[in-house]
């Protein structure tokens, strides 16, 4: 019943304050001047006209009730001006955030397990040769950028043994997006994006490992007679994922944010550039709903983790007093 | 902790079979309902079948045997298809109620194999929009390559040294019926105005005969209707199109499209927008604007239009500056004077002493003819309603249009400014949607694949924003029908001779590679048919048999000083010296700078400039710069005829660059002679360097030893500029060797005027810069010419760099003879005048601009003119601007040179070596990466 009030309560600001970031988000890209709309050999008048019918020439806080109305009642986020232009904003987003989401579920399906598995291996062999392998790589694939190792892989793979396509399988539908042909031409991407994560999550796992290891629990449930591995399993690995578990819901946010780089190099259609690109040709509607959409899952990651440390650990109560 | 892992397991299990849930093979043509009964159509050519359909028993058949080929008609025997034997041709409407043979007659000559031919390529920037009535951007309008055709489209002339504006959507050429609409009773389109009493009536309004054969690409037929419907919904008010203005203002605007548009629209703006007229019982509703960043009144607008806004510029921070230095108007009243009128009303400006005196000033200053008072306000409007009928968009009949124009339109201008949109009816109008909240309307016409309707050489098969776009052939383009065998059949390759069909290509597959690395890779794999280098890839690439030069319109030059006041005032300088022209002898001084002002030395700097060495160090994409003008200039827009392809030219460059031809002569012919040049004689340069130099000690320019420092002069200290310098230092080293300013020439880097140094080389504050160049006017190069003769032109920024030379005065005078029509006469006037001759703005030799002389007569002057200011060794010309691209081995383009207009022959003319499947078997024999070092 705690968590249950808890879980309404942090709902509850998480909305208050998600209004108030999105309403001076709003006054603020309102308060900028507009995109010129002259260009050459085009009636700039046009687009003056349209920004009228649109009533960004009405008061800020006029504005901000059209704008809420529209998403209201037609489920209308506005439509792009600068950058796809007289395409309604939440379609293009709705097309391209699959593309994003793919790649990144696929690297953390790969990164996770195995980082954990590598973390919890070398912290085992603490200090033994299988664990200055795994720390020196561990340095290496942390230290480079991850658009390094793509054009790397790129090359190796794509172009040098010609295992995987250059770019992402151009995909639409769901089937499409899910099928073997799309998924293998996503490899060198995820292979590209897993190396840091793998490297950080064994990094962390490592590190927090080695040190409930050395817990003074550990040496009593031993005593009591338990395997190391039983000991490691029961004890030290559930005392370590306390932290480690948040960090990787905070790798599952990160699904939702696409790479500019990565998706770049292998031509994938996601939103990594898109944020950039609203704010840089100014295209406040875009600006907008992704500001509200990353606003949103942030604010809903922070409930999340907070409530998963309860998960993990049952010592930890939340909303408890 | 089990848990933990389990779900890690089930997310793998989970994810893997959705990954490996779409791997069946899909049958792309399933069984027929085992209910009813099917017959097949055997196609074949010869002997051999080439292709079967099925059809349900009395149905029709649907009669697409392959993508590549197009089938016209069929027989239902070989001997009736080699006889075009009557009786034996299928009526494509039969019901099939058997299994038939039919022989088909293709348009096409040759199956090849069955295989396709597609085209690869990629795109950085995704189309979004492509309709046609509101696409933004040049990359919005890629589809439109593909998918459409104008009235009139660019071809190669019969030569092919050039190109031609042939009929596509339109029957023939435009008939001019001008005459016809201003004999309408009340002159409804306003055309008597437009000229003198006894003036021939022509040019504003034009009959086009549609062409009766286009279709869109479900086979309905195009007709007025379209052309119709898509006005009238580009023009609505309703909707702010983006694209109205492309008919409603500029050469093609529509008599009567931008009423229509405005048509009962209310709000703020130009006043002109709310009267017609001035009057001063108008007073209290017009606004006084003196903001510039404000665009709403007549004149910022036609500023804005017209120069793009001056405003806020070193030269001209006010709009008082403006009309004071730019207009040459006066103006005593202070700008903080004008600027306190801003947003009152001229009747309170009439009220006021001070306002009314600055007003007055203001148009009287301003004012040359009626109703420019409306000029410099704002004011409420509310247009007038207007109909669509009285727009000058006419159906006649059903395949035929008549445009009123509001410009005069002649000669090459007409096929080339006629053209408008089109838009699918059924599609358009289930596209449109109004907002609820707002009332604005939009369109999703043109966003996918299923909300457009191609009319051209290819149709849509697949669009994913930011991903990939597809196109099939277009089986109902009338194109490959056997009517129009003949004009889009065979032609002859220019690279083997062959003789090879148009439209080779049966699909277009353009790839979203944002990458170049990518984009390379997937070259060299195959994979993509063209790769867009940029200078990092020349020294590998540089050197391919299969690199393409695409020529551009701007042609770069050096500006060397040659002012001797100028000279003289920097030497001065140089020397830490003060002394006036009249006190002036270089020979006492330690540095000198006016032997510049000698025009050997000039010369000599020009000859020393290795072009094609510039070329590689610096712009590898370009090409060597001979003249002022590049390849892709057109000086005869009528056949596509290039300027430096007329003889004329070429001699006025022979004789610029001393290369003679003929008897006796080094060459034997004037081409070989022009082909010959290449910018670059170091002997001769060596040798005007003495010259040069004898005559400036003879001039008391300089001593024996004195040394010769001028500067190159930078716009920043970057690595590009560096670069630049020392390829033109190593340039001017090798000319001073042996020579008898050999240890005596500095040549200096100057970073110290910043952005401004085309600014700073015109006033003098330089001695020489690099890199100026024009582009546009691709076909008006006689009107380009004003930025070599016009100081005067360009306001804030002069157009001419050498401007210290004044090209209208007696020196410049060049006497030509030319055949007018009535036999060869001297003619002779300066070559500024010259150039207001070519471009009609001559009382002597009037009207020329308007095809009332030939352009080969026009070419033949201004190939004088160009020999005339390349003969100061002023303006320097360097390289001419050009991109580089590797071609697949797989294609041939149409023409092996870059022309304006067509390229290198575009989709049209690009043919295969490969068939898909051959291609796919070649790159595999070739270990799965191609050599095009």
């Amino acid at each position: 019943m705690y968590l249950f009030k808890y879980i309404l309560k942090r709902i509850g600001l998480m909305l208050f304050t998600f209004i108030i970031i999105m309403t001076m988000c709003f006054i603020l890209i309102k308060m900028l001047p507009l995109p010129n709309p002259k260009v050459f050999g085009q009636d700039e008048k046009i687009i003056a006209m349209q920004r009228e019918l649109l009533g960004y020439n009405k008061p800020i806080i006029i504005q901000l009730f059209i704008y809420i109305k529209s998403i209201i009642v037609n489920g209308n986020w506005g439509v792009g001006e600068q950058i796809y232009t007289g395409q309604f904003v939440a379609d293009i987003f709705k097309q391209k955030l699959p593309a994003t989401m793919l790649v990144n579920v696929y690297a953390m399906i790969v990164s996770v397990p195995i980082g954990l598995a590598l973390g919890i291996y070398a912290a085992v062999r603490k200090n033994k040769w299988q664990d200055h392998v795994i720390s020196t790589g561990v340095m290496i694939f942390v230290s480079v950028p991850s658009y390094v190792y793509a054009f790397l892989v790129q090359y190796i793979f794509c172009f040098k043994l010609q295992w995987f396509d250059f770019i992402m399988n151009p995909s639409s539908t769901f089937s499409e997006y899910l099928s073997w042909t799309t998924f293998k031409s996503l490899i060198p991407a995820v292979m590209s994006l897993s190396f840091g994560t793998i490297a950080s999550f064994t990094r962390y796992t490592r590190a927090e490992l080695t040190e409930v290891l050395t817990s003074d629990f550990m040496l009593l449930a031993r005593t009591k007679g338990l395997t190391r591995t039983q000991a490691t399993i029961r004890h030290a690995l559930r005392n370590a994922m306390v932290p480690i578990f948040p960090m990787i819901i905070g790798e599952f946010i990160g699904i939702l944010s696409g790479s500019l780089i990565i998706e770049g190099i292998f031509s994938i259609p996601g939103v990594g550039g898109l944020y950039i690109s609203a704010i840089n040709s100014q295209d406040y509607n875009f600006f907008m709903l992704l500001t509200a959409f990353y606003t949103f899952i942030g604010l809903a990651a922070g409930i999340l983790v907070d409530i998963s440390y309860g998960i993990i650990d049952p010592r930890i109560r939340m909303g408890a007093r | 902790m089990k848990k933990l892992f389990g779900l890690f397991l089930s997310l793998i299990t989970v994810f893997a079979l959705f990954a490996c849930g779409n791997n069946e093979p899909v049958d792309p043509d399933p069984d027929p309902d085992p209910g009813k009964t099917y017959y097949t159509i055997s196609y074949y050519e010869g002997d051999q079948v080439i292709g079967t359909e099925r059809v349900e028993e009395g149905k029709k058949g649907l009669y697409t045997v392959d993508g590549y080929f197009v089938v016209t008609d069929f027989y239902t025997s070989a001997q009736g298809l080699a006889d075009e034997d009557k009786d034996a041709k299928w009526d494509k409407d039969s019901a099939i109620n058997a299994n038939v043979n039919l022989y088909a007659k293709y348009i096409r000559n040759k199956l090849v194999g069955g295989d396709t031919h597609t085209n690869y390529a990629s795109f950085s920037l995704s189309p979004s929009n492509f309709n046609p009535l509101t696409y933004k951007s040049t990359s919005d309008a890629v589809p439109h390559d593909y998918t459409t055709n104008s009235f009139y489209e660019y071809a190669y002339n019969e030569d092919g040294t050039g190109f031609t504006l042939e009929p596509v959507m339109a029957a023939a050429d435009p008939v001019d019926v001008t005459a016809q609409y201003a004999a309408l009773e009340g002159d409804p389109y306003g055309l008597l105005d437009k000229f003198e009493e006894d003036e021939a009536k022509i040019g504003y309004a034009f009959r086009i005969a549609l062409n009766p054969d286009a279709k869109w690409e479900n086979g309905d037929a195009i007709t007025a209707d379209d052309y119709i419907y898509t006005m009238r919904t580009l023009l609505d008010g309703r909707y702010n199109n983006y694209r109205a203005s492309n008919y409603y203002q500029g050469n093609s605007a529509i008599f009567g499209a931008k009423d229509y548009f405005y048509s009962g629209k209310t709000g703020v703006g130009s006043a002109h927008l709310a009267f017609e007229h001035y009057s001063e019982e108008d007073d209290a509703d017009l606004t006084f604007v003196w903001d510039s960043t404000s665009e709403a009144t007549g004149f910022l607008e036609w500023l804005v239009g017209t120069y793009g806004s001056y405003i806020g510029t070193t030269n001209y921070p006010t709009m008082r500056d403006l009309l004071v230095k730019g207009f040459g108007m006066t103006l005593t009243a202070e700008d903080d004077v004008y600027a306190s009128m801003n947003g009152h009303t001229l009747a309170e400006i009439k009220a006021d002493a001070t306002m009314k005196a600055a007003w007055d000033e203001l148009i009287g200053a301003w004012k040359t003819k009626d109703d420019e008072e409306l000029d410099f306000f704002t004011a409420e409007y509310s247009m007038p309603e207007f109909d669509f009928d009285h727009v000058g968009i006419k159906k006649v009949d059903n395949y035929t249009l008549d445009i009123v124009y509001t410009s005069q339109l002649l000669g090459f201008y007409q096929k080339y400014s006629i053209g408008l949109p089109l838009v699918k009816e059924s599609l358009y109008e289930a596209s449109l949607k109004q907002d609820a909240v707002t009332g604005a309307w939009s369109s999703t016409y043109g966003t996918s694949t299923s909300t457009y309707m191609s009319y051209g050489p290819y149709k849509f098969t697949r669009y994913i924003v930011d991903q990939v776009m597809e196109f099939a052939r277009n089986e109902n383009w009338f194109g490959y029908t056997e009517k129009y065998a003949s004009k889009y059949g065979t032609f002859v390759r220019e690279v083997d001779g062959a003789t090879v069909h148009q439209y080779e290509t049966t699909n277009i597959v353009l790839n979203y590679v944002p990458n170049i690395s990518t984009r390379e890779q997937m070259f060299l794999s195959g994979m993509l048919d063209t790769f867009g280098m940029n200078k990092a890839y020349f020294d590998t690439y540089g050197q391919s048999r299969r690199k393409y030069n695409a020529t551009g319109a701007a042609t770069y030059y050096g500006i060397v000083l040659s002012d001797y006041d100028s000279l003289v005032e920097r030497e001065a300088t140089l020397n830490g010296k003060t002394y006036s022209e009249e006190d002036y002898n270089g020979a006492n001084e330690q540095y000198n700078k006016t032997i510049l002002t000698v025009k050997e030395f000039r010369q000599a700097l020009c000859y020393a400039l290795d072009r094609r060495s510039l070329i590689t160090n610096l712009y590898p994409g370009g090409s060597p710069a001979i003249s002022l003008f590049s390849d892709l200039i057109i000086a005869d827009p009528e056949n596509g005829t290039a300027f430096n392809s007329f003889d004329s030219t070429k001699e006025a460059i022979c004789e610029f660059w001393g290369v003679s031809y003929g008897e006796g002569e080094d060459f034997a012919t004037l081409d070989e002679a022009y082909n010959a040049i290449t910018g670059y004689d170091m002997t001769t340069a060596k040798q005007l360097v003495d010259v040069a130099v004898d005559k400036a000690i003879a001039a008391g320019l300089m001593g024996q030893n004195t040394i010769v420092r001028i500067d190159y002069c930078a716009a920043n200290d970057s690595e590009t500029e560096q670069l630049w310098y020392n390829t033109f230092k190593d340039s001017f080293d090798t000319l001073f060797k042996g020579t008898k300013l050999e240890g005596k020439f500095q040549f200096d880097y100057n970073t110290n005027l910043g952005s401004d140094f085309g600014g700073a080389i015109q006033s003098g504050k330089a001695d020489t810069a690099w890199g100026f160049g024009w582009s546009g006017g691709e076909l008006d190069p006689y009107d380009l010419f004003q930025v070599y003769v016009d100081a005067a032109a360009g306001a804030d920024e002069p157009y001419q760099y050498d401007m210290w030379i004044d090209r209208s005065g007696e020196d410049y005078t060049i006497e030509l003879t030319l055949d007018l029509g009535d036999g060869a006469q001297d003619y002779e006037y300066t070559v500024y005048e010259w150039y207001q001759i070519l471009n009609g703005q001559s009382d002597d030799l009037p009207n020329w601009r308007f095809g009332k002389v030939a352009d080969s007569v026009r070419a033949q002057v201004l190939a004088a003119l160009e020999g005339a200011v390349l003969n100061d060794y002023t303006t320097i010309p360097m390289m001419n601007q050009g991109s580089v691209q590797l071609l697949s081995y797989k294609l041939n383009y149409g023409k092996e040179e870059y022309m304006f207009g067509m390229g290198f022959g575009g989709i049209r003319y690009l043919t295969y070596n490969f068939t898909d499947g051959e291609w796919a078997a070649y790159v595999a024999q070739q270990g799965g990466v191609l050599n095009y070092k």
